[in-house]
């Protein structure tokens, strides 16, 4: 699960590019249980299995891992949906999309290359699913606003793969246009760079009162 | 600009901290071996220095372990072998360390077993 976290495990004394977890279960959400809407659970990992994924990861990315990881809704809403029984082992992969310096788009894309490597260097099925917001300005006076035709034409270019067109979103343009929320890009262009395949939009529609455009999107797994 | 200078050292505590129990003649050696080098360095004239090194927990944890880190702060405090810095007796300090390389091993075991 790639997703970008709010300042819950990673701070500005330690600030990771990419952090992969390994342990053995995590727990969850760190929010007000009654806020967010899903009751505080202890979720399983593969510590194993992370060391694994981190050692191949690490022959092209270096990451830091992290054997203790509490999830934020970044992690928690998409598992409340994907595996609401919790009966998958979760490897938590956070990009750093709160605290610039970020890394660079084409790095994120290189990360999600060597999270399809690794992948297909062990024996398990391994699922990957990207979490974050597309344009959207959280915990700021526009939190609500959506650019919808922003939010299209990215998801456009992330379903035709079209490397070329997401890697030239500058953070500068991102940040006027999608808010410092945009920045959660990354974890959709490591998606891309994995399956590499075609993608499908199930579904997008922009919900103010959710204060993103609320997507679903599923990728092919390509050779 | 550009790299002005480059060097490797040594960095072990003892080589502060057991000044006094070498040999005198050979300890002497190495400091003033190891304070050239400064010499050299100041006349490099450098505008900053970076130092790439490995710690040893003092900042960096198995909470979120770094492959690289570069700091990126206006001023920055030392040593953390200071009970008031590093907040716990210096005893209590040296007791845990030890206790973990016996309970653990050097290196986590298995990890270089295959």
């Amino acid at each position: 699960m790639v997703s970008a976290e709010h300042f819950a495990n990673f701070f500005m004394n330690n600030m990771p590019a990419f952090a992969v977890g390994m342990a053995d279960h995590y727990e969850g959400p760190i929010e007000d249980p009654a806020w967010l809407g899903i009751a505080r659970t202890k979720v399983p990992g593969d510590a194993s299995l992370s060391l694994r994924m981190i050692r191949e990861i690490m022959q092209t990315v270096d990451v830091a891992y992290a054997e203790e990881w509490k999830f934020d809704h970044g992690i928690m809403v998409p598992l409340h949906f994907l595996t609401p029984r919790y009966d998958v082992p979760v490897i938590p992969v956070n990009i750093n999309c709160q605290g610039p310096p970020l890394t660079p788009l084409h790095r994120a894309w290189a990360f999600g290359e060597a999270i399809r490597r690794a992948a297909d260097s062990l024996p398990q099925r391994i699922a990957l699913v990207g979490a974050g917001g597309i344009s959207h300005w959280p915990a700021t006076p526009d939190s609500g606003r959506i650019n919808e035709a922003w939010d299209r034409e990215f998801l456009g270019s992330w379903a035709a793969n079209d490397k070329v067109a997401m890697m030239s979103y500058t953070d500068e343009a991102t940040y006027r246009d999608a808010g410092q929320g945009g920045f959660e890009i990354r974890a959709f262009i490591a998606v891309a760079a994995a399956a590499r395949g075609r993608g499908t939009v199930q579904h997008y529609r922009p919900i103010p009162i959710f204060a993103v455009g609320c997507t679903v999107a599923g990728m092919d797994i390509g050779e | 600009m550009s790299l002005v200078f480059a060097g490797i050292v040594s960095h072990a505590p003892g080589i502060t901290g057991r000044a006094g129990m070498g040999d005198a003649g050979i300890v002497q050696e190495f400091h003033s071996a190891f304070r050239s080098m400064g010499e050299r360095l100041a006349e490099a004239r450098p505008d900053a220095l970076v130092v790439v090194t490995a710690e040893h927990f003092a900042n960096f944890f198995m909470n979120n372990m770094p492959a690289f880190a570069v700091g990126m702060a206006d001023h920055y405090e030392g040593p953390i072998e200071d009970p008031a810095l590093l907040g716990m007796e210096w005893s209590v300090y040296i007791a845990a360390m030890r206790e973990g390389v016996r309970k653990y091993g050097p290196v986590r075991a298995g990890l270089y077993s295959s």
